[in-house]
């Protein structure tokens, strides 16, 4: 428990010092905290429910979903960027859809790309595996098959390798 | 046996078909359909010859026996020779022989036209007066004993069925062929000295002078008189009756011949060789001249006979002999007191006796070693009761200069020479040349010759053993490899030509070189083949083949300059091992693909250059061990992307969604740069 102490408070710590942050934000740029409050709700709810450790959903989520907000984090700049000129964007579908789309399309990515990725990945190796053995094969029909080495590690290879 | 169905062949296809006759050196006609028995030799058969160039020539020519080895030395110094009282050898070689179908040695005699002296069909000796015999007989053989002792030479075929009238007026006598089997050969025990019979007829050796002397004095008596009181008696018989009573009483017995005559038979057929008559004594006798008169000594007989295998023997010699021929009895007798207690009180031989009682001691002291051994301990015996006679050992005897004919003799016609074998492997002619008298001169290089055999029979290897023996002690011997017999090799020359004649008709799978050919060559091919011997009887099949191939290589390019085309196309065949021992593919197909440009060209050297070419072969190496080094980085590659791949298959959602976040990330950097720039521009 003694050892533990230490890191829980370290943790403490940096929650208190985003809370701070956060209150100084809150502060300093209510409307804009408050857009991204609402906008990203997404990517909260994808925080909580990832309990992987790296939590690579959630920067895909993320992603997508800031993207999403970010249209109309610049829409609120341009405009009075007050509390009322955020409820505006509120009250419309229309953003919130876009916000709430964009983390979905984020979500999509992340459920559709990395089975590509890992085939495309294993595909690149797979060929460079086959190129090696044609060289072996080779090498093994012009020289014999006394090149193969007496390795049990090796017998598999071989077969693979014999000359027909 | 092999004897045996040879002269039935002979025979069985005498004049039932017609055979074409053979032509030596492109002059001699031999008609193989006309055969002359009345001028056969026990060991060769008689046909009619025509000589190409003089028509008129009365010839004849001996076939000698295949598995016989000739006289070939003796040959080369009676050809073209005219020597007094000796059938003139005209000419000698190889031929094909048409009845056999294989080349065969051929000698060429001039036609003795008074034919034999003593005519075996109608035993007419009547030409003959015995007033005549000093000068019509006597002299011209003597002649000729001398002339060939003068050459270094003995006849030891002196024997009255090869005494001849040479011509039609039947006044000159001349001795009959002498070179067509080992010396001594067709001698039968009448008319060689007791102890020369003693021993087998291939292992008598060439004898001496005294011997032929010896031989003229029964031929001399057989002719004056007719016949002998023991020529219807066996060999066996014939030695026994020398034994016991010498050899003059044994002869000529109780038959009367005149003073003269007495005086000649007393002097060539005395056993005593101190007092037997020389060629100088002989002269004297011709020339009519007294001589002084021999002592007639009774060989030493026993007070009592001791009897073996039903015989009374009287003589320990005759003993030996007896002993010699029945070893499993001659033990039981040896080792019975009743032996030793016959030598010391009937004979009076009681040194003999001490010897033969400390052989037995030393035996029974040894048993189970050589020195135990019965045959070893009859052989000692033998020794000791005959010093003089042959060296015996179980049914193997020859004098050691006959040593290599009777090799041969046995290996070729027995199929075996293990007595002959273990008489050298044991150093037995090491006893009989100590027990020898001291006057009784032995010739250094006879144990040289010993030695050397017994070096060659200690290696197993191929140009060693009974082979290398057989060939180094019988210089005239044909080469007997079962692949050229047919071809009559003797001379190094010949061999290449011989197995290029054959190769057509031979399984193409043998190898050119076996026991024999290797042995041949080591013993005839004057040059140091020792390397090539070695790599020939390598265990490792491409090793031998090499070896095989370079040998007959360097054959070719010391001998014979001239193609071989069949040889050629033989060892080709047989180059599969060698061109598999090159590592590349590419390597070997080009071999094969050329090594029949080079068989056609009929060269073994360019073939051996071409197929074993150092540098071909350490290119081959190197690139083959370069293969080897590219091979296993290759490899390792491949175990590192295996193993790679397996910790993808394991890991692939993971890594997917690695690169996902990355890319997502990336993406929303660029879309929310892409955002802020369109949205103030």
């Amino acid at each position: 428990m003694s050892e533990t102490d230490p890191i829980q408070q370290q943790k403490i710590t940096t929650y208190i010092w985003y809370a701070v942050i956060l209150v100084c934000l809150t502060i300093v740029a209510f409307p804009t905290i408050m857009l991204v409050c609402v906008g990203m709700v997404p990517t909260a709810i994808a925080t909580f429910i990832d309990r992987t450790e790296d939590k690579y959903s959630v920067y895909c989520i993320a992603g997508g979903n800031f993207c999403g907000v970010f249209v109309y984090l610049l829409e609120l700049w341009g405009s009075h960027n007050n509390i009322s000129a955020a409820n505006t964007i509120f009250s419309e579908i229309f953003p919130l859809l876009i916000m709430y789309a964009s983390a979905g399309f984020g979500l999509i990515i992340f459920m559709v790309l990395p089975p590509i990725i890992s085939s495309v990945l294993q595909a690149i190796a797979q060929r460079r595996l086959n190129l090696l053995r044609v060289v072996q094969t080779k090498l093994v029909e012009e020289w014999g098959e006394t090149l193969i080495p007496a390795d049990p590690s090796t017998e598999k290879l071989a077969v693979d390798t014999k000359p027909e | 046996m092999a004897e045996a169905s040879k002269s039935s062949r002979i025979s069985s296809e005498n004049g039932s078909t017609e055979n074409q006759p053979a032509l030596l050196l492109g002059r001699y006609y031999i008609d193989a359909n006309a055969p002359i028995p009345q001028l056969d030799s026990p060991s060769a058969r008689a046909f009619s010859v025509e000589d190409r160039r003089d028509i008129g020539r009365n010839l004849f020519a001996l076939i000698c026996t295949p598995e016989l080895p000739p006289r070939l030395d003796v040959m080369d110094t009676l050809k073209g020779e005219h020597i007094t009282g000796l059938l003139p050898l005209v000419e000698w070689g190889t031929v094909f022989w048409p009845p056999l179908g294989i080349k065969i040695m051929v000698v060429v005699y001039e036609y003795p036209m008074g034919g034999n002296v003593v005519d075996p069909d109608t035993e007419d000796t009547t030409r003959l007066a015995e007033y005549d015999i000093p000068r019509r007989i006597v002299e011209p053989l003597a002649t000729a004993i001398a002339e060939l002792s003068a050459r270094g030479i003995t006849h030891h075929s002196i024997r009255p069925d090869n005494v001849y009238f040479l011509d039609e007026e039947c006044q000159k006598l001349v001795l009959g062929e002498c070179v067509t089997g080992p010396p001594g050969f067709d001698q039968t025990a009448l008319v060689e000295p007791m102890h020369r019979a003693t021993s087998s007829p291939g292992g008598r050796g060439p004898g001496t002078t005294s011997d032929d002397l010896y031989a003229l004095g029964v031929t001399i008596f057989i002719v004056v008189t007719g016949h002998s009181s023991l020529e219807t008696h066996s060999d066996t018989d014939i030695i026994y009756q020398k034994f016991e009573q010498g050899s003059y009483a044994s002869i000529c017995g109780n038959m009367e011949t005149h003073s003269s005559l007495t005086e000649v038979f007393r002097g060539l057929l005395c056993d005593d060789p101190d007092e037997q008559w020389d060629l100088e004594k002989l002269d004297i006798w011709i020339n009519g001249r007294q001589q002084p008169p021999i002592k007639n000594i009774s060989p030493h007989r026993a007070k009592e006979p001791f009897l073996f295998n039903g015989y009374e023997h009287t003589n320990p010699k005759a003993l030996a002999y007896a002993f010699s021929r029945n070893v499993r009895d001659a033990i039981r007798s040896i080792k019975d007191d009743e032996f030793q207690r016959w030598l010391r009180h009937s004979v009076g031989e009681t040194e003999m006796a001490d010897a033969i009682n400390n052989l037995l001691e030393v035996a029974s002291y040894n048993k189970g070693t050589t020195q135990g051994r019965d045959d070893y301990l009859v052989f000692r015996t033998v020794l000791v009761l005959d010093s003089t006679g042959p060296l015996r050992f179980k049914d193997f005897s020859c004098y050691p200069n006959g040593f290599g004919t009777a090799i041969a003799v046995d290996l070729l016609r027995k199929g075996n020479a293990k007595a002959g074998i273990e008489v050298i492997l044991l150093e037995l002619f090491t006893y009989w040349i100590k027990a020898q008298p001291s006057a009784r001169h032995i010739s250094p290089e006879l144990k040289i010759v010993f030695n050397q055999s017994r070096n060659f029979l200690k290696s197993k290897q191929l140009g060693y053993g009974i082979d290398r023996c057989l060939y180094k002690l019988n210089p005239g011997l044909p080469c007997q490899s079962s692949l050229i017999s047919s071809e009559c090799v003797i001379s190094i020359e010949d061999l290449l030509p011989a197995l290029d004649n054959v190769s057509a008709n031979i399984d193409s799978k043998l190898i050119p070189i076996d026991r024999h050919i290797a042995a041949f060559i080591a013993t005839r091919f004057d040059e140091d083949i020792q390397p090539h011997l070695r790599a020939l009887a390598s265990t490792k099949q491409q090793t031998s083949i090499v070896g095989m191939m370079s040998l007959l290589a360097f054959m070719q390019y010391k001998l014979h300059p001239e193609p071989l085309l069949g040889l050629a196309g033989w060892v080709g065949g047989l180059l599969g091992p060698v061109i598999d021992s090159y590592y590349s593919v590419t390597t070997r197909r080009k071999l094969e693909r050329d090594i029949p440009k080079l068989v056609r060209k009929g060269s073994l050297p360019d073939l051996f250059e071409f197929v074993d070419d150092a540098d071909l072969r350490r290119q081959d190496w190197d690139d083959y061990n370069e293969a080897k080094e590219r091979y296993a980085e290759a490899h390792s590659e491949a175990v590192k992307i295996e193993d790679r791949l397996k910790e993808q298959l394991a890991e692939a959602e993971t890594a997917g969604e690695r690169v996902t976040a990355i890319i997502s990330v990336l993406g929303t950097m660029v879309i929310v740069t892409m955002i802020f720039i369109g949205h103030y521009l």
